[in-house]
């Protein structure tokens, strides 16, 4: 199965195949500009997200001949011409540094030993040897990326250009710049990624139209519609040059078909992330992990005999039975597949009664569907009974969920399970996610408990843990208990009904954590549904001044916009919810399911950052040790 | 006026014609002492004193000086070049003058004299003197007199290449380029003639090319599309061959003593001879044939695309071919539907019914949009007002007959016109045909009218043609900030003119002020640029690095405000003090400044948390830095650094919890001292670990005893170190030894996961809940131990539940 996302649905709007397209193609035309065999060294952290825009055979077609992970090894190889495609990171520079110190170092050596056998014959060769090297920067070349080649004397020789991949398609409701650092960029106050964020956006938008509104929760939302007004402007700017030039009224505005952006940052709900994830998809993510939308797993839980090699899964609409399956309850997914297996089997049967020619046509027309459904059933039938038998059988795992809904529920603090996790030596992560849900949910903890807690930490995990801390700290993440804020977890749960224990039944949203509901998704879910509730002054003392809409005011894009939504008044508006700092799959799902309700008349895509869970936060809390 | 067919000449089955554009403004300027250099396009002429002919003159003005004078002959300026020698002039498109001194240096200058670049051919030490040079639009050959020929193809970036010459070079006669988009190779190509009848091609890496001739070649010239060659030889005879030798076109024999000042290509094939001592301009065309003007005075031949400029000391005039589109209109005795269309509209002004049956006759065979359209082009190619006048009127005439004619044609004419005759005016002097002006480009002739400086007529002209007027404006700007007046006045008076224009580049103008030497106004001028990217390098240049910080934050480029940051940590002007200063209340540049250093320069940033009067930072930095090193005395340096850092900064946490590492590390180390153990590195779970697996229990107590180790966490540590160690025995004693803290839950499932079932059942006992023993027992498949739990707990449902799971052979009492 192709990992690309199937997008030739010319009538889904948005329509993201030509912006996907278009990001395609400038890769293609970046190794066509080469007209050389050449070496590809991809940045590991790009090397996924590259599958879906462009798959190899394609690379190949291009004059590929081989392909490299960027690591800190130089390889050696005959080709002259190399291209690096890599994220703008200190440490990827470095490598690429070392790699041409490395290759011009061979050079000269081969020179000499060929100088010192023949002079003549030497040179000529030796000048076809000589590699060129390309660095490609993933969006965008930084000065900080160029300063640093400069200092360990390459940027000389190598030609430094950039490659504009920003948002990817996930699905065709999913955007992701698959910009991991976000996160950890935030807590070090590094806004680098502010400006990448809204030039994506951005850049989304000239395809798709400009979104007439912007609403913003969080401060660095509020800063992205800033830099997003700016950017506009600009443009606005160089239009109305182009118009006096051109003298003929312009028609590039591109009719809006996303009505509206909504930014949230991360930041403004700490928790739901926290809290372990029990939709289908989001359960995989948190059990095996997800890497850009595809899943890896051991042959052995799919019973497929060892090879050595992970079996590798995407996870996608492509496949019809995920797209019915993946923002279920984990618990449902057993009931839902064997009702599955059964509407399969009687497939199979009709065969049984076939008589006519045609009868047996059609069938053999509709047997291709059942066999991919059938091979995608017996895959997840698989995943399933593994993720279930954890669930049933992990003591651990049971007592970790209940006391997470204890603290959540009843803003009752669950210490002795906490500890006896810290004593069992469990993975720090999951010691770390259910100290901030305590300290987030009950609005910090006692001083003396918490510095036990933060001494118990450090002895067992070890001394550089103070630094997560400190992160975790630095975050409100972790704090000592002050007394009542309005801007408590207590007061969003009662004013946005988070918790709903009938979640099998209502089939809500609160079925993506087994009964808590991200506080995030119903912030959406308040501001866009039909309700008498007044959540302004809420919203007001909790965002205080960094929320707010901003409306497009030109006087064009208005009457455009009154004629398409005349036009489309049956067709609900697309509203483009990012998530500055990382989504779960969770909320993914929550928002999926808000799509389907009939009190809302829009429907929401997702965009973010990177998608992201409770130990990704608390691993880009903590000190990297690996990196030496 | 008269037909104008009546001025042409015919000549090769074409018909040519002389212009007069204009009479000279200039007085007393004699050619014949002058050199002549004129930009293409009917641009300026520069006019330089003849070395030969100094003598005649004997005034000291005109020495050592450029004249730039318009075609029309009005001065515009003097350019005292000092005591140097001139070998070549030439013009940039943009008219620039390119000046090639006799000691190898070009410089480039405006056309007010100003130098706007100089660019040496060669090292100065070679003393390398110019023999012969060749100017063009954007480039540059010189032949040394140490026979080094030296080629510049492009002046925005003059790399200097040097071509191989042939071992014997004899005395050269004359030299030409082949411009690069003419060439195979892409580059320059140098043709070089000598007096030993050898002509010489060159070009860039390649062997010179030679050919031999009969005779030798005294002048020789390049066609303006680049494909044909005419010269001149010794014996009198003009040749023309194409470029590459492999055709000869024409052999005519002058039959005129004396070889020409100069020959000329004149639209298309036609070779222009300037015999000026027999005051005879020769015209020869391709098959032989033959005309002759006569001029009395010296006269200077400009190549144009579609014809030639003569220069005199009396006139401007321009001779050309006629353009086709022209010719039947005019021509007596011939016919044709725009002929028919142009007298019909004559025939309207003399109110006659004759025009309008005409034009329904052209209609009726089609051809009027045929009509419309030439009248339209003819007078685009017409010199004379009147023409034009009549022409568009005929064609104005001729759409009004026409359903869904495309009169934006008519309109693009009309302005078009307009610019040309506005330009062509004496004042302005710009002789530009209609073919001229379509190869050259709007752009390029609002530029041209920007370096002259005529900005009012260059606005004008973009808002007639819809061109953007941006450019116009900023040169406005930039002249204006260049002329004498207060800061106040020249920024009120940009301001107030481009304040309100979309898409000023205030920038560009704000950095000519600062070279110009007008600090303030420069930044002032940068407040009204709207581009972060723009203002903030600029104000780096102007060393005003926290302006250009405080825009680079408001901008949000983290970018912009590395490029202030870099350049204020390279900057040895820039001290820490000054640096840490500016960026004191600055959070996101500290944070920028923070992930740099944390990379580049540790040292720096402990200073700046100094600076900034954050201990708590020092220390945890000084904790990441211990990371690093394997070295413990490092180590304990650095965490004697953060204990302090913390104690000063009152996080008593902090500073309890690194002093008990310390207190650990020390342990370690005695512990390493005294034992076999290597324990550095590891945690304190760890460490008690590796002391109970190696027996020393004695130091395991007083570590725990030491960190205060709660007891749950030193019964797991423990009961995990045995069971890896399977010391089941020991296991089973410490277990029973005290009453265990953690349950015996955990023991019996270590066990389980050790497969070692019988140890297991040894703890279900000591569980308190009947329901956990019983569901060990089950999981353990010891269904009758189970039973009996059930029993003594007199719970049936429990008991039927254990029966029912277990196999049909055990006997499992029915009843309680």
């Amino acid at each position: 199965m192709s990992l690309q996302i199937n997008l030739d649905n010319l009538s889904s709007v948005p329509n993201l195949k030509l912006f996907r397209d278009f990001q395609t193609k400038e890769l293609l035309n970046i190794l066509s500009s080469i007209n050389a065999p050449k070496g590809l060294v991809l940045d590991p952290a790009l090397a996924n997200p590259l599958t879906l825009i462009v798959d190899v055979r394609t690379l190949k077609k291009y004059a590929v001949d081989q392909l490299f992970l960027l690591s800190s090894k130089p390889f050696d190889t005959s080709l002259t011409h190399i291209v690096y495609l890599v994220r703008p990171t200190m440490s990827n520079m470095k490598k690429i540094a070392k790699h041409i110190h490395h290759s011009e170092k061979i050079n000269s050596s081969v020179t000499e030993t060929r100088r010192s056998n023949r002079e003549e014959q030497g040179n000529e060769t030796n000048q076809k040897r000589q590699r060129t090297n390309y660095v490609f920067l993933v969006p965008r070349i930084t000065t900080l990326c160029r300063k640093l080649l400069e200092y360990s004397g390459v940027l000389g020789s190598v030609i430094l250009d950039e490659y504009h991949l920003d948002l990817i398609p996930y699905d065709e409701d999913v955007l992701s710049l698959a910009y991991s650092k976000s996160f950890r960029e935030f807590l070090k106050g590094d806004t680098s990624s502010l400006f990448y964020i809204s030039r994506a956006l951005h850049k989304l938008q000239s395809f798709v139209g400009q979104a007439p509104r912007l609403r913003y929760y969080g401060t660095r939302s509020k800063s992205i519609v800033e830099i997003l007004r700016r950017l506009r402007r600009q443009d606005r700017r160089e239009e109305s040059s182009q118009q006096q030039s051109e003298n003929s009224s312009s028609s590039s505005v591109i009719k809006p078909q996303i009505a509206e952006i909504l930014l949230i940052d991360r930041h403004f709900d700490l928790i739901s992330p926290l809290v372990h994830q029990l939709s289908y998809e989001g359960m995989l993510d948190e059990l095996y992990g997800i890497t850009d939308t595809v899943l890896e797993l051991d042959p052995k839980i799919l019973n497929k005999p060892r090879t050595g090699k992970k079996e590798r899964i995407p996870l996608n609409s492509n496949d019809l039975l995920f797209a019915e399956i993946r923002d279920l309850n984990q618990s449902q997914i057993g009931p839902y597949l064997s009702r599955k297996a059964r509407e399969i089997m009687g497939g199979y049967d009709e065969r049984k009664n076939l008589k006519t020619i045609r009868e047996f046509r059609n069938f053999t027309g509709k047997l291709g569907k059942l066999q991919k459904e059938h091979s995608s059933l017996s895959t997840h039938l698989s995943i399933a009974e593994a993720i279930n038998k954890y669930a049933m059988e992990d003591q651990l795992f049971h007592r970790l969920m209940n006391s997470q809904l204890t603290v959540l529920t009843e803003c009752e603090p669950c210490y002795d399970f906490l500890e006896e996790l810290i004593y069992q030596e469990a993975p720090i992560e999951t010691v770390l996610r259910l100290l901030c849900l305590h300290s987030l949910a009950l609005n910090g903890i006692k001083s003396k408990k918490l510095d036990f807690f933060r001494k118990e930490i450090i002895q067992t995990y070890g001394f550089q843990h103070i630094i997560t801390l400190n992160n975790l700290e630095k975050l409100g993440m972790i704090k000592k208990s002050e007394g009542r804020s309005k801007r408590s977890y207590t007061n969003w749960k009662k004013q946005l009904n988070l918790i709903d224990h009938e979640f099998t039944k209502n089939n809500g949203i609160h079925s993506v954590h087994s009964g808590y509901a991200p506080i995030s998704i119903k912030l959406i879910q308040a501001l866009y549904e039909n309700s008498k509730k007044d959540y302004n002054e809420f919203i007001q003392t909790y965002f205080q001044d960094s929320y707010g809409i901003y409306t497009q005011s030109s006087k064009n894009l208005n009457e455009d916009l009154q004629e398409s939504e005349q036009q489309n008044r049956n067709e609900k508006d697309i509203v483009l919810v990012f998530f500055i700092g990382g989504v779960t799959y969770s909320e993914i799902s929550a928002l999926r399911i808000l799509n389907q309700s009939e009190n809302l008349n829009v429907r929401f895509i997702v965009g973010t950052t990177d998608i992201t869970n409770g130990d990704k936060i608390i691993k880009a809390c903590s000190k990297k040790t690996s990196e030496k | 006026m008269d037909n104008p067919s009546l001025t042409w000449n015919e000549f090769d089955r074409y018909f040519y014609e002389k212009h007069d554009f204009y009479q000279m403004e200039w007085e007393d300027i004699d050619l014949s002492n002058y050199i002549v250099s004129a930009s293409r396009f009917g641009g300026l002429l520069a006019l330089i004193l003849d070395d030969s002919k100094v003598i005649q003159i004997n005034s000291v003005s005109v020495k050592h000086r450029i004249f730039i004078y318009t075609s029309s002959g009005v001065l515009i300026s003097q350019i005292d070049y000092g005591n140097k020698k001139v070998k070549g002039v030439g013009w940039t498109l943009d008219e620039r003058l390119l000046v090639v001194y006799e000691d190898c240096s070009v410089m480039i200058y405006d056309i007010f004299g100003e130098i706007i670049k100089t660019v040496l051919m060669t090292q100065e030490k070679d003393q390398e003197l110019v023999y012969r040079t060749v100017v063009w639009e954007n480039g540059i050959v010189i032949l040394t007199k140490k026979d080094r020929l030296l080629v510049i193809e492009s002046m925005d970036d003059p790399k200097i290449m040097e071509y191989t010459l042939p071992l014997k070079l004899g005395a050269v006669t004359a030299m030409e380029i082949i411009l690069p988009f003419f060439t195979f190779s892409g580059h320059t190509e140098v043709l070089i003639s000598t007096l030993d009848n050898r002509l010489y091609i060159l070009a860039e890496k390649s062997e010179p090319l030679e050919i031999e001739l009969d005779e030798g070649i005294v002048d020789l010239v390049i066609s303006p599309t680049g494909k044909l060659l005419a010269y001149y030889t010794t014996s009198g005879s003009l040749y023309v061959v194409s470029t590459d030798f492999e055709k000869n076109y024409l052999k005519f024999n002058c039959n005129t003593k004396g070889s020409p000042k100069q020959i000329s290509w004149c639209s298309g094939d036609t070779v222009l001879l300037n015999f000026e001592k027999n005051n005879l301009l020769l015209m020869v065309g391709p098959s032989q044939s033959y005309l002759q003007y006569y001029y009395y005075e010296p006269i200077h031949l400009v190549t144009e695309i579609d014809g030639t400029r003569i220069i005199s000391n009396t006139k401007c005039e321009f001779l050309r071919k006629v353009p086709e589109v022209i010719v039947p209109i005019f021509q007596l005795g011939v016919s044709s539907p725009a002929a028919f269309l142009y007298d019909a509209s004559e025939a309207f002004l003399n109110v006659t019914s004759k025009g309008d049956e005409t034009i329904r006759m052209i209609l009726k065979n089609r051809e009027l949009t045929l009509a419309v359209d030439n009248c339209l082009e003819a007078a685009g190619h017409s010199f004379s007002l009147e023409i034009q006048l009549k022409l568009m009127r005929a064609a104005s005439l001729g759409k009004t007959y026409l359903d869904g004619y495309y009169h934006d044609d008519f309109g693009i004419m009309a302005k078009d016109l307009r610019v040309l005759n506005q330009v062509k005016t004496f004042d302005i002097g710009m002789c530009i045909t209609y073919t001229q002006y379509k190869k050259m480009g709007v752009g390029l002739l609002i530029e041209r009218l920007v370096n002259r400086r005529f900005h009012y007529i260059a606005l004008k002209i973009c808002e007639c043609l819809a061109e953007s007027k941006d450019r116009v404006l900023v040169r406005w700007a930039c002249d204006k900030v260049k002329s004498s007046g207060s800061d106040e006045d020249i920024l009120n008076s940009i301001v107030s003119k481009l304040g309100k224009e979309k898409g000023i580049s205030f920038a560009s103008i704000a950095s000519v002020a600062y070279s110009e030497g007008k600090k303030k106004l420069a930044i002032k001028l940068l407040d009204h640029e709207n581009s972060a990217s723009q203002q903030v390098p600029l104000l780096i240049n102007m060393q005003k690095p926290e302006r250009a910080l405080i825009k680079a934050i408001e901008s949000g480029k983290a970018d912009l405000i590395y490029l202030v940051l870099l350049h204020m940590i390279n900057d040895p002007d820039y001290s820490e003090e000054k640096l840490f200063g500016i960026i004191q209340n600055k959070k996101i540049a500290i944070n920028l400044f923070v992930k740099y250093c944390k990379k580049k320069d540790p040292g720096f940033l402990i200073k700046l948390y100094s600076e900034l009067k954050q201990p708590t930072k020092i220390g945890l930095f000084k904790i990441v830095e211990s990371y690093q090193t394997n070295d413990f005395n490092e180590i304990m340096k650095l965490r004697n650094v953060s204990s302090m850092a913390f104690s000063s900064s009152k996080n008593t946490f902090f500073k309890k919890m690194t002093d008990e590492n310390i207190k650990f590390l020390n342990f370690q180390k005695q512990l390493e001292e005294k034992t076999p153990l290597k324990v550095i590195g590891h945690t304190i779970n760890e460490t008690l670990t590796i002391l109970i697996k190696r027996e020393y229990y004695k130091e395991a107590k007083r570590l725990k005893k030491m960190f205060s180790v709660p007891n749950e966490r030193f019964w797991w540590v423990k009961m995990k170190a045995l069971a890896s160690k399977h010391r089941w025995k020991e296991l089973f004693d410490f277990a029973n030894n005290e009453k265990s803290p953690i349950g015996y839950e955990p023991f019996v499932d270590i066990c389980i996961q050790n497969s070692v079932s019988d140890q297991a059942l040894k703890y279900i006992p000591k569980i308190k809940e009947p329901i956990t023993k019983v569901k060990y027992y089950l999981k353990l498949k010891k269904f009758e131990l189970a039973a009996n739990v059930a029993i003594s707990q007199k719970d049936q449902t429990l008991l039927d539940d254990i029966r029912n799971r277990a196999p049909k052979n055990l006997k499992i009492p029915h009843n309680i």
